[in-house]
């Protein structure tokens, strides 16, 4: 085998190598600036941030304007189509609202370290090339990078015990489920050969038209159950979830804004790359995996967020619960599945910013040099007299994680309850449907807490800056108002769905 | 159906017994009467002043994982350097973006204190 590096290939790589470079400067600048006597060792990490600001602008005219491709690099380990134009603006866009809300954190929480931004942008890096592979190899090439990049952020405050022992016990479970899917690609291969998307889809498609389900070697089925495992692992899909809330909770709530928004997306989208077009003829096989996860996914994520005290781990379980329903939208297998699913993704990005925007803002002021991040939920306690607009905001975007109309999040359990009808899977819908109802209890109970509880000592929050202010108002405006005029979301999806 | 394996399994089997060996006759054919002196710790002669333990220094384990990654950017140069003569251009300037890569994250760790000893 020739691999041939084309140099037409530079011009739909451009993004990532404007990255590779960006990450490149920006290491030597930092790292020369840091650690230099003569300026005093200046602290440089929300430098940083504004830096990548600007990087992502310029990546963001990088891809708006590459012209209109279908096809692949590197010889046929990436690919490239028009909707990736638009998935990756998506994410650049979440990566500029992502730095705005971390950007004073830095300061309150004394998070020193400039290498925390260059993760991100090494993140976001990886997430290009995860949602562009067109090969079982490269999966596991970009994935492993996101990974390692995550495990060490989630200990990058390498002064608590709690952080740390989180991000070990992120590190050896990721560990461990990369050998599940690395396993999985190497039972496939050893089966037909065959790792390139286009092969194996021209494969089982051929294959489909003449035997059954039943004749498929078991290699073949046992590798895809092993590749699916390691993606629901990835996700915290039940019942592989055990991992989350004690790295949810561990972990920065900075840098846990960027696990519950980054990994949930690429990985879906990944599932779809590769589930949905070379393993579609398999669909029979992975349906029913993913059912039996939306199922434990929606059962476990409801009942176990009853007894949670800490909010890290409530929104952990919340997240586990909306992964059960993105996992409802991908077992329909017809065409809107995709289109919900997308759609759900937008909600479940601007809900997370907004929930995270009040989270990261509320930082109990001791005094001027000790502010904490409140913890539990029964901190949350008197912020309709001290902070009535977060309060606000807070129970707008509650409402739209619980599905109340007329906010954004019933329309998307609406239309992905539509699809799964559709596709004639009553009972998970029914299914769906009451364990909504269950969960709108303690989403109604924070709400309460916050609204109509009294206690005696009053805490004092550090004043929320613009940037996050900006983020929460433009997620909550956009929830409220999408009942309105649903076209600035919906038409941006119809592009990304259609154009393929 | 695996036969070219049969010499192996004997490998195998003939160096596990070989070692169990060894390690069982020294316990069988030693004698052994254990006494509170012989078995106490010896520190030239006196009794220990100390622990003779010490907190692991964690800058052994740094000079491990620094050997490792630079040692395998060097294996990855043996087969490159073997097979160069068949390469055209795009051979060179591959290793030589590996090796860009490999000496910026270089610079960050020497500027970081990682290569100083104290």
């Amino acid at each position: 085998m020739v691999i041939i590096i084309n140099i037409s290939d530079i011009y739909i790589f451009i993004p990532e190598l404007y990255l590779t470079l960006t990450v490149f400067i920006l290491l030597i600048y930092g790292i020369f600036y840091s650690t230099n006597k003569y300026y005093g060792y200046p602290i440089l990490s929300k430098n940083f941030g504004y830096l990548v600001v600007i990087t992502f602008t310029y990546i963001l005219f990088l891809i708006i304007n590459t012209p209109d491709f279908l096809s692949t690099y590197f010889p046929s380990f990436f690919f490239f189509n028009n909707s990736l134009k638009w998935i990756k603006t998506i994410f650049l866009l979440v990566g500029i609202c992502y730095v705005f809300l971390v950007i004073s954190n830095i300061s309150l929480e004394k998070l020193n370290v400039f290498e925390f931004f260059l993760l991100f942008i090494l993140s976001i890096l990886s997430i290009f090339l995860i949602i562009s592979t067109f090969d079982l190899l490269s999966i596991y090439i970009s994935l492993e990078m996101l990974n390692l990049i995550f495990y060490v952020l989630a200990t990058i405050r390498r002064t608590s015990e709690f952080s740390t022992e989180a991000g070990l016990k992120y590190f050896i479970l990721g560990v461990f489920s990369t050998g599940l899917l690395l396993f999985g690609i190497a039972l496939i291969y050893g089966c037909i050969g065959i790792t390139n998307f286009i092969d194996l889809s021209l494969f089982f498609q051929s294959i489909m038209k003449e035997k059954s389900i039943l004749e498929i070697p078991t290699d073949l089925l046992l590798g895809l159950v092993f590749i699916s495992t390691a993606f629901f692992f990835k996700l915290s899909a039940a019942p592989f979830h055990m991992w989350s809330p004690d790295v949810y909770e561990g972990t920065l709530t900075s840098i846990i804004t960027l696990f519950i928004i980054f990994t949930k997306i690429t990985i879906f989208f990944l599932f779809i790359n590769l589930f949905g077009t070379s393993l579609f003829e398999l669909f029979n096989v992975w349906q029913k995996l993913t059912l039996i996860c939306a199922f434990f996914s929606l059962f476990l994520g409801t009942f176990i967020a009853f007894a949670q005290t800490k909010f890290k781990r409530f929104l952990a379980y919340s997240s586990i619960n909306h992964v059960g329903f993105i996992m409802i939208a991908v077992s329909s297998i017809n065409y809107n599945g995709f289109y919900s699913l997308i759609f759900y993704m937008m909600i479940y990005i601007l809900i997370n910013l907004g929930i995270f925007a009040s989270l990261l803002s509320l930082r109990n002021f001791r005094n001027y040099k000790f502010n904490h991040q409140i913890r539990y939920i029964s901190e949350f306690t008197i912020l309709s007299k001290t902070h009535p607009i977060i309060a606000f905001s807070i129970l707008i975007i509650l409402f739209s994680i619980s599905g109340i109309p007329p906010i954004a999040g019933f329309f998307t359990k609406l239309i992905v309850f539509l699809t799964c009808l559709k596709s004639s899977l009553y009972s998970l819908v029914i299914f769906a449907i009451t364990i909504s109802c269950l969960a709108t209890f303690y989403y109604i109970r924070i709400i309460k807490i916050i609204y109509f509880d009294n206690c005696n000592v009053w805490l004092i929050y550090v004043p929320m800056d613009k940037s996050k202010a900006f983020v929460l108002s433009f997620s909550v405006l956009l929830l409220t108002f999408f009942c309105l005029n649903p076209n600035l979301i919906i038409n941006s999806i119809y592009i990304i769905s259609t154009i393929n | 159906m695996f036969k070219e394996y049969s010499i192996l399994l004997t490998f195998i089997c003939l160096t596990f017994l070989l070692a169990t060996i060894v390690f069982i006759l020294s316990y069988i054919f030693s004698v052994q009467k254990a006494d509170a002196e012989k078995i106490s710790a010896y520190e030239c002669g006196f009794n220990p002043f100390d622990d003779a333990r010490t907190t692991f220094d964690i800058r052994f384990y740094l000079v491990a994982i620094l050997f490792l990654i630079f040692d395998l950017e060097v294996s990855f140069l043996y087969p490159w350097s073997v097979c160069i003569g068949y390469l055209n251009n795009q051979g060179f300037y591959v290793i030589c973006t590996f090796l860009f890569i490999l000496t910026i994250g270089f610079l960050y760790e020497w500027f970081k204190g990682a290569l100083d000893w104290e």
